[in-house]
């Protein structure tokens, strides 16, 4: 680096350094606090001041170089004993500490090393503030070093605390903590990439920002936002056989953006520009659930996107997911505990024609399984109790009580809704048996199929055809298949019985 | 005939005989394709072999521990191969016929196809234009 030119800096009587002219980003040369000492001591062998630096042979010592010279403080300067600087003028240096005023002041190097994205954007946090940048985004490609002021009148900054954050939207993120007590230079680990899963020509932070209400920095009408924010504990379970946990917070979709979506405007919610507060903490600086300790995820806070789908921050529910990303996350609770979305299938039959009737419930070994469950119900019901229901079962359907025939439209727990018809007169006694298949029905095309089902495991399932009527009979058909994850389908065949 | 199904104790009663095999296979089929019935296993096999002519030969035989009544007391007519265990009532009598050529039934046109007809027909006319023209009964050998 070059030498300090006597015209860029001042020293007047009373010891303050000043720079001529104000340091200007990507522009102006920063000298290493080596150089200043250099200079000051360069400074102080003269026979008298020369010009606007009032530093010579007839004054005190104006600085010294302080503590162990090592690789992590490999310059600290000490400015005596009036000798110092000011914060503007600080600006001016990189590499080491400069410590003044008997140690009351203290300005300490911090260094950017790692792997980033060309002119990725530094921004530095103290006492929970953006520090105004005095510093380019391309200084990341020659070399991130500058003065950060850490202790003044005597105290520390935050305790000399600071975080290094880069997060350009479209770039997966990436923050550091950093302690400038100790002075010398101080590294900050970064490490930035493209995020392929957002692009911020289709997502611009435009339209990200209408995603979330106005009521928290965003610029959707309160009430039309298509991403709500609620903390509070939640104890939801996804349905995946994890069970009930607990959640501090939910992220709600309003059912018409896809997970995709979600994923970027949220990142951007957490991006350098962000105006969104997480309740009541800036996106910028949002690193987990507010009020949680949860393990951090540095590239991207609410959660990476990868292969399509979505590992959603810790302790955040979801809801408002559409049908078709129903796979596509995964949960974290409080408890740590993963949380994966059921898979959702369903039984087919094919190779049917519009009339026959078609029953396909689980097997028993050779006949259709017909005491699944053990019931009892009163006459007019149209709810019923049915004890160790599976959580296999369709949503909606036909339960058969000892061979009688209800529909129904719903169930939760234990509990069928909305039976059809209400039961029969004289209801049916204790252990009375039952069966929920999964279809059964007559057929109105050439397939039939049941409502959605969560899996659980495998089951084998028996499917009868039958068809009896004066047009196409056919010879009664029976087989079984298997209902996978994947789901199960079987194929009929006709064979003309008259 | 009507049939009453009771499925829980496997039984198929019958108020009248049956002479129509294929009209009870058909009854037997409606049935087992209705809601009530699909939750229970089929009630019998059923095979028809042509034997040309318009003859055919039908056979039902009941399955899966399914058996035929007759309720009511009196006199009773099975006529066709008609596989099934009959439930013995008091005062109740079964003849069984059984026959593996013609079987009349309702069901179907039960005649000869038309082109057999008019061959028929065709012969028919033949032999009175012989008879016309000679005075003579023809023979045939």
């Amino acid at each position: 680096m070059a030498a300090i030119n006597n015209a860029t800096f001042s020293i007047n009587s009373a010891g303050n350094i000043r720079q001529a002219a104000a340091f200007v980003a990507g522009t102006s040369v920063r000298h290493s606090t080596l150089e200043l000492h250099a200079w000051l001591q360069d400074l102080a062998d003269n026979p008298a001041a020369v010009g606007d630096d009032l530093v010579s042979i007839l004054g005190t010592n104006p600085s010294e170089l302080a503590g162990k010279r090592n690789a992590s403080r490999p310059m600290a300067v000490t400015l005596l004993p009036n000798i110092n600087i000011d914060d503007a003028t600080s600006q001016w240096f990189r590499f080491g500490s400069i410590e003044q005023n008997a140690g009351a002041d203290l300005y300490t190097g911090l260094k950017v090393i790692g792997s980033l994205v060309p002119s990725s954007p530094i921004y530095i946090l103290q006492n929970n503030a953006k520090l105004s940048k005095y510093w380019a985004d391309a200084d990341v490609d020659v070399g991130f070093q500058i003065l950060v002021k850490a202790k003044a009148a005597g105290t520390l900054i935050d305790d000399g605390d600071v975080t290094v954050y880069s997060r350009k939207y479209g770039q997966a993120y990436s923050h550091f903590d950093v302690n400038l007590a100790a002075g010398g230079e101080q590294p900050a680990a970064l490490a930035t990439s493209i995020d392929g899963n957002v692009d911020p020509a289709v997502m611009t932070p435009v339209l990200a920002a209408s995603y979330f209400s106005s009521a928290i920095g965003g610029t959707a009408t309160p009430g039309t936002q298509k991403i709500t924010l609620a903390y509070g504990d939640t104890t939801q379970d996804l349905g995946g056989g994890q069970g009930p946990k607990l959640h501090k917070g939910t992220m709600t979709l309003d059912g018409s953006i896809t997970l995709a979506q979600a994923y970027q405007a949220l990142m951007w919610a957490v991006s350098e520009a962000s105006t969104v507060l997480f309740n009541g903490v800036p996106g910028w600086r949002y690193r987990v659930l507010p009020g949680q300790t949860y393990a951090e995820n540095i590239a991207a806070p609410l959660g990476t996107f990868a292969g399509g789908k979505w590992f959603v921050a810790q302790g955040w529910w979801l809801a408002g997911v559409q049908v078709g990303d129903s796979k596509a996350y995964q949960l974290t609770s409080h408890d740590g505990t993963v949380q994966t979305p059921p898979t959702t299938v369903a039984v087919q039959v094919g190779g049917v024609q519009s009339g026959d009737y078609v029953l396909a419930a689980r097997d028993n070994g050779g006949a259709i399984l017909t005491n699944e469950y053990s019931v009892s119900a009163a006459a007019g019901a149209v709810t019923i109790n049915v004890p160790g229901l599976k959580v296999d079962t369709p949503a909606s359907g036909v339960i058969r009580i000892n061979g009688d025939r209800y529909t129904y439209t719903s169930w939760s727990g234990t509990t069928l809704s909305g039976l059809s018809p209400a039961i029969r007169a004289g209801g049916y006694a204790a252990a009375t048996p039952a069966f929920i298949p999964f279809i059964d029905g007559v057929a109105s095309s050439g397939t039939i199929g049941s409502a959605n089902f969560q899996y659980s495991a495998p089951i084998t399932c028996r499917y009868r055809v039958r068809n009896g009527g004066d047009v196409n009979p056919i010879v009664p058909f029976e087989s079984t298949l298997q209902v996978t994850e994947t789901g199960g389908s079987g194929t009929a065949v006709r064979n003309a019985d008259a | 005939m009507a049939l009453t199904f009771l499925p829980t104790e496997l039984l198929i009663e019958s108020d009248a005989s049956i002479n129509d095999l294929p009209a009870f296979h058909a009854a037997l089929r409606d049935w087992e394709d209705s809601e009530a019935a699909a939750v229970h296993p089929v009630t019998h096999t059923y095979k028809r072999v042509d034997l040309g002519g318009g003859a055919a030969f039908h056979a039902v035989d009941l399955v899966n521990g399914w058996r035929l009544r007759f309720p009511v007391p009196g006199t009773y007519q099975i006529t066709g191969n008609l596989g099934a265990e009959i439930v013995p009532v008091a005062g109740v009598y079964v003849e069984r016929k059984t026959s593996a050529a013609f079987a009349t039934t309702a069901v179907g046109s039960g005649g000869l196809p038309p082109d057999q007809v008019a061959l028929l027909q065709a012969i028919a006319q033949q032999l009175d234009r012989v008879k016309t023209e000679t005075g003579l009964i023809p023979a045939l050998l």
